[in-house]
């Protein structure tokens, strides 16, 4: 920061930037809506998986609120270890919405319980037999040669696997209901502990050969043991509780510290909280990165306790941002048409820079998920692949299955379709045509999040009133929570020393 | 010629190829602009210390053509990789690789993406030079004191004689009555 940016401090609070967010009673519908989940709840209970059901449609909603407040707490920590100047008018929308942590974390309670409770009905590493296993599985690491993992062995075995193999693992895999057929194989290998231990011809992942006599690859349920089994130390209900509590305790206190630091300043201009946001925020930037690697891999990548991608909070970042994005945008454009916000303190300059990040991570995302995707399809071992061939995001024909086709459409819907979309400058200049392109990412956002998870409970599509209300019942507690912080203060930083620049920004 | 001895000829003055006008203010050289582009100078041009915000509206600049030379290397590169990709892979030279198809788009995707992004930046790097005729070797209006500045305080208009309605007599004026801090011809 320069000695002249410190000496415009006074001035910018003379600016009409005094934005008030006046929807104190928005708060009520917004609470009302939570009474959806009781339909849902409801609704789940009579079809065929029960409360399981609702417990996946519940995560899912979850991981899409969660991305957006986690999405606005990165933006604000960028803006600050940049010291960008053109989103100062914008910021405190992001900071409002990243205080929505508080909220997420008693959102998060209904899941906590289920791990808890030991059901193991969503989670498969939190059942008791998951507990059962483990201890032998780690046993059985100890007796054995260290550094001997199955995925070697794994390997060496594929290769005799003849259609014998192929048709018990295709048997085991084809039930509609994957779960209950784990659960069912799960009682008969509840057996005596010799059976765990050390065996190493049952630990080859039975193999499916394709007619190109290529390795499909679904892991059997007993490989699926053994691999979740290894991962016991990490995988039990305990330490997960204490690593949601590290968690959220993280987040809450780097939302709250931006937002409140940054409410400070509206009152007394101080330059030096400024400074202090700015060396503050590389530190929140780590904090934030081991978070939130951590949180995807236990949110939704335990939900397939076998399966391993080192890329996946990457990935879950990726949707972040995407989604913060595409929320700044309508909530910014709101805030505008509904007077709360002038029309010059954040202007189509300020909306055109947010489309374009907006457009940027679309690509991001795209990157990341071709990433993931191609290093599993090429290296093509059993034990990664069997996560897609679960969502039919296969090359291989005779693995196509009715997940295909939301693999395909995102392919195209959150990737080709919006990057040819919004690539233009006059569509990102246009508000109505900006909004369209934020709304159609969020939904493909969802069915993104929907598509990581849902597809652990059934192989075939699962998505109705249920899914639906849930997003409704969740989005009325976040809308709640964001609309109670954001109405506390001013919705426009007040006395930011980069208010003026910002007011002055625009693309060259 | 004898260096140091310009011969000096005046039958033979070199041309006039513009006229420079030296402003020291960005409000004096955004009022200028406006006057000219009023005035109706399409080969014309200014040159300031920093980016100046607004000046592309006082010129009536109209929007660059880049995006679409950028675009355009874009969907080369793109379709360019690909057959790059199966040309090599599937036709001249078909070679089995870890049992994946000749063809097979995930794997070719990566070359099509570098050779994309490749063929987008050539488009956007020569594109701009090509459109603001870059390299030039020389230009009289490095020989001009008024020019000099540029880069430090002073916020120059420059006229060129190329320019349908120029005259120099009129032009002069032109930029005389914008208060400038002086005006000078500029000869090859």
């Amino acid at each position: 920061m320069t000695e002249q940016e410190t000496t415009q401090s006074p001035d910018a609070g003379n600016v009409s930037t005094a934005g008030k967010l006046t929807g104190g009673k928005l708060c009520i519908p917004a609470v009302g809506a939570m009474g959806a989940l009781v339909p849902a709840i409801i609704l789940a209970a009579v079809g065929n998986y029960g409360l399981t059901r609702f417990m996946f449609a519940y995560i899912i909603a979850f991981a899409f609120f969660l991305s957006i407040s986690l999405g606005a707490l990165f933006f604000v920590c960028i803006q600050h270890v940049s010291r960008a100047a053109w989103s100062v008018t914008s910021r405190r929308v992001a900071e409002v919405l990243a205080m929505t942590m508080p909220v997420m974390a008693i959102a998060f309670l209904p899941i906590a319980a289920n791990v808890w409770l030991g059901g193991g009905d969503v989670y498969p590493w939190a059942s008791s037999h998951a507990h059962h296993a483990s201890a032998h599985g780690e046993e059985h690491a100890d007796t054995t040669h260290a550094g001997n993992d199955h995925a070697a062995a794994a390997a060496d075995h594929a290769e005799p696997a003849t259609g014998h193999a192929s048709l018990t693992a295709r048997d085991e895999y084809a039930p509609d209901e994957k779960k209950n057929a784990h659960a069912a194989d799960a009682t008969q290998h509840a057996a005596p502990a010799q059976e765990v231990v050390v065996d190493e011809s049952h630990a080859q992942p039975a193999v499916t050969l394709d007619g190109h006599g290529r390795i499909a690859g679904v892991i059997d349920s007993h490989t699926e043991e053994i691999y979740t089994a290894k991962k016991a130390a990490y995988l039990n209900v305990p330490f997960f509780i204490a690593r949601w509590v590290i968690y959220f305790a993280v987040w809450i206190g780097l939302s709250f510290t931006f937002w409140k630091k940054s409410v400070e300043q509206d009152s007394t201009g101080d330059v030096q909280i400024t400074r202090f946001l700015e060396r503050f925020s590389p530190l929140a930037i780590v904090l934030f990165a081991v978070t939130v690697t951590y949180a995807t891999f236990d949110l939704i990548m335990s939900l397939s306790p076998a399966w391993f991608s080192t890329i996946f909070g990457v990935y879950y970042f990726a949707g972040c941002m995407l989604s913060i994005f595409a929320v700044l945008i309508l909530v910014l454009s709101f805030l505008r048409n509904k007077g709360m916000i002038d029309k010059d303190t954040v202007s189509k300059e300020h909306l055109h820079d947010h489309g374009k990040f907006l457009f940027g991570f679309v690509v991001f995302w795209a990157y990341i998920a071709f990433s993931q995707y191609m290093l599993i399809w090429y290296a093509s071992l059993p034990e990664t692949t069997f996560w897609f061939v679960a969502r039919g995001a296969t090359t291989v024909a005779a693995d196509f299955n009715t997940w295909s086709i939301v693999s395909i459409a995102l392919v195209i819907c959150h990737f080709f379709i919006p990057f040819v979309g919004l690539m233009s400058r006059h569509i990102k200049r246009t508000n109505a045509t900006l909004q369209f392109w934020a709304v159609w990412l969020l939904v493909f956002h969802w069915i993104d999040l929907w598509w990581l998870i849902m597809p652990e409970m059934s192989v075939n599509l699962k998505v109705g009133l249920v899914e639906i209300l849930t997003m409704v019942g969740l989005g009325g507690l976040f809308v709640a929570g964001a609309v109670w912080v954001g109405s506390l203060n001013a919705i426009v930083p007040q006395k930011d020393p980069r208010m003026t620049e910002s007011l002055a920004f625009k693309n060259m | 010629m004898v260096l140091g001895m310009p011969t000096k000829n005046p039958d033979a003055q070199s041309k006039v190829v513009a006229i420079i006008a030296e402003f020291d203010s960005v409000d004096a050289i955004l009022a200028a602009s406006e006057k000219v582009r009023d005035a109706g100078y399409t080969k014309w041009d200014t040159h300031t210390p920093f980016p100046v915000h607004g000046i592309d509206d006082a010129m009536g600049i109209k929007p660059t053509i880049l995006p679409w030379l950028v675009l355009g290397g874009g969907i080369t590169g793109c379709l360019g990789g690909l057959a790059l990709a199966w040309y090599t892979n599937a036709f001249e030279y078909p070679f089995l690789t870890s049992g994946k198809p000749q063809f097979s788009l995930p794997a070719n995707i990566p070359v099509i993406f570098e050779t994309t992004v490749l063929l987008s930046a050539f488009g956007a790097v020569f594109g701009m030079l090509g459109l603001n005729r870059l390299p030039w070797h020389y230009n009289p209006l490095f020989k001009k004191k008024s020019f000099s500045r540029v880069t430090n305080d002073r916020f120059v208009v420059v006229i060129e004689a190329t320019d349908p309605i120029f005259d120099v007599q009129r032009t002069t004026d032109l930029l005389n009555s914008l208060t400038p801090i002086c005006v000078e011809e500029v000869e090859d």
